[in-house]
């Protein structure tokens, strides 16, 4: 029975052994072949301390090991926490720390990294290495065992796994207002409402060739892979190398005969404007499903004309709901200027948007708050009780029942059809190219230079990545700052889809009457 | 400035935001090793074509000619080549 998320490989090992799950550039890794391989490192990682409930990080490339480091963590009842390859190290030194874990699974070219993360004391007992090379370069005072000594294992036995549906299966880390990442905690019940209801309503089936694009800390990646295993699809993992190149997408698409495409939308829109993805055909695409973003509706337009056989589907849900509404884009209106609207809930959950007073709106057109409530929901942020009680809160209407409501932060309103439409941010948290930027944790950057008197990041919408983040800058004394040494400090602090598309020094901010700084005065000063 | 100082400095300075060159070695991997993403690519394709008045086209738009400064230099200096 499917209980757990890594059992969506176990159930199609058995009725597609010799089916390819994983292909990856020209290499290829059955489901057969892919079930034994996760089980000899699940075996390894119980040989090695790892326990029920233990937070195991993955800091490796997208690439076949990452995913069967993934499944490994699983079978062994572990919790997995996807760190981004390419972020900076004070980031992911945080994260570590943060989630208190002991095991971590790179690749020897990453693993120098975790030296540089921990100068003096290094948090982590083990170290597995997921390619061949037997020894980091720097000689980390752990213990390291290479990925031969897991695939020459010889016949294992997976122990029985006492986890059940309620454990977390993984940790997400998002960007945070105080300049630490947000754990998202997510438990095998809560990820599974996902992938069945996905790969039922989307009718994902064994002959699918599934792309995946996001990367794997990134909560649309759950649907490229653990979807695909539980259909008995093929995934073919998007090499990060071509990733940004849009005729690479595109032949990527071609070459592999991909039938279902899932991403943010400016990835779609960056191979229609840079890759001239009008002079293609895609026979073979069936279903395009984009999230994270508002996709710009003459792009999306275009796109269904460019593809015009598949289904297209928004989805919307912060990581913190996995996706909790859906929207099936038929056709849109040609005098539609408007972004499509997120839709209805998915199954097992309910949305509601409540007003000013609490109450629920039924109003179309009146805007609301948007609150989702059911096994889509996170159990909270990973220790922090105070920020997990401020957004998963007791449903007061229905107060008796111990049941949490998240609340989203994201304005909607409803329409005549009863579908929800995203109006903006109830807070400073915003998405540019899909991802979610608190814009306190660039200011909380900024703020930490000791030059830095006064700081503030506000978002410009921009047509292609959702959000420009534009930063204004009080020095201490005047001159004494440059926007290089600026840049240079937030790099070193921040990822590169957080740093700011032009920083600007003023004498002082504006303020509003009640003192606040004038983030509106501040936005419109950039048009 | 020749080609590859140019373009270095565009990248050490505007992409990576560091101040000293030496950061960046000509043949460390641009592309794998995270350092340039859609948006760079994007805007170092418009100063490389401002700069050099070419016109890179969507087929030039590849893996192999930005991989590395290397690549991107011998790109460049054919580009400029056949332009002139």
């Amino acid at each position: 029975m499917v209980y757990q998320i890594q059992h969506t490989l176990m159930k199609s090992a058995k009725r597609f052994p010799d089916k390819n799950a994983i292909v990856y550039h020209d290499e290829k890794i059955t489901y057969k072949d892919l079930d034994v391989v996760t089980s000899k490192l699940a075996v390894t990682l119980l040989e090695n301390g790892v326990r029920r409930g233990d937070r195991i990080g993955v800091y490796i490339n997208k690439s076949i090991p990452a995913v069967i480091s993934i499944l490994g963590i699983l079978k062994a009842g572990g919790v997995y926490v996807p760190l981004d390859a390419n972020a900076p190290l004070t980031r992911l030194a945080c994260i570590i720390e943060n989630s208190g874990m002991k095991c971590l699974l790179t690749s020897t070219r990453k693993g120098d990294n975790v030296q540089q993360m921990f100068p003096e004391k290094n948090p982590l007992d083990v170290v597995l290495l997921t390619d061949d090379l037997k020894r980091l370069k720097e000689g980390l005072p752990v213990k390291v065992i290479p990925w031969k000594e897991i695939i020459e294992k010889g016949e294992v036995s997976l122990p029985k796994n006492l986890s059940i549906d309620t454990d977390l299966a993984y940790i997400l880390y998002t960007s945070g207002s105080t300049g630490v990442p947000k754990g998202v905690m997510i438990s095998h019940r809560t990820s599974l409402t996902f992938i069945n209801w996905s790969c039922d309503e989307f009718d994902i089936r064994p002959e699918d060739r599934v792309s995946s694009h996001a990367p794997l800390h990134f909560d649309l990646s759950i649907f490229d892979i653990f979807t695909s295993l539980q259909a008995g699809a093929t995934i073919f993992l998007v090499p990060e190398e071509f990733s940004i190149f849009p005729r690479r997408l595109i032949k990527f698409i071609q070459d592999n005969k991909i039938t279902v495409w899932y991403s943010v939308p400016s990835i779609l829109v960056h191979m229609m404007v840079h890759g001239s993805m009008k002079n293609h055909s895609f026979p073979d695409l069936r279903l395009i499903l984009f999230a994270g973003e508002v996709f710009p509706v003459k792009y999306l337009r275009e796109l269904m004309g460019i593809v015009p056989q598949a289904d297209y589907y928004n989805l919307y849900g912060p990581t913190e709901t996995n996706v909790c509404t859906y929207y099936k884009v038929d056709q849109i209106e040609p005098d539609r200027i408007k972004p499509v609207p997120i839709g209805k809930a998915c199954s097992n959950i309910e949305v509601f948007a409540l007003d000013e007073n609490n109450n629920i709106v039924t109003e179309i057109g009146k805007e609301g708050e948007l609150y989702a409530r059911g096994s889509c929901v996170a159990q909270g942020y990973w220790r922090d009780v105070k920020k997990t009680e401020s957004y998963f809160i007791k449903n007061f209407l229905n107060s008796g029942f111990d049941e949490k409501l998240y609340r989203t932060g994201d304005i909607v309103t409803l329409d005549e059809k009863g579908n929800y439409n995203l109006i903006g941010r109830k807070d400073h948290m915003i998405k540019s190219r899909g991802y979610r930027i608190e814009l306190g944790e660039i200011e909380a950057a900024l703020y930490s230079h000791q030059d830095v008197k006064e700081a503030v990041a506000v978002a410009v919408p921009d047509e292609f990545i959702t959000n420009k983040i534009i930063t204004f800058i009080v020095p201490k004394k005047p001159d004494s700052l440059t926007k290089n040494e600026m840049e240079k400090h937030l790099s070193k602090l921040i990822p590169i889809y957080m740093m700011p598309e032009m920083i600007e020094f003023l004498e002082s901010l504006p303020k509003t009457s009640n003192g606040k700084i004038d983030r509106e005065m501040l936005a419109a000063k950039t048009k | 400035m020749d080609v590859q100082s140019t373009i270095k400095q565009y990248i050490v300075t505007e992409i990576m935001h560091e101040l000293d060159q030496n950061v960046l070695d000509n043949e460390a991997a641009l592309i794998e090793g995270g350092i340039i993403d859609s948006m760079n690519l994007i805007k170092l394709v418009l100063f490389i074509e401002e700069k050099y008045g070419v016109a890179i086209t969507d087929e030039e738009l590849d893996i192999d000619n930005f991989m590395t400064v290397n690549a991107l230099t011998k790109f460049v200096n054919k580009k400029i080549k056949s332009a002139g």
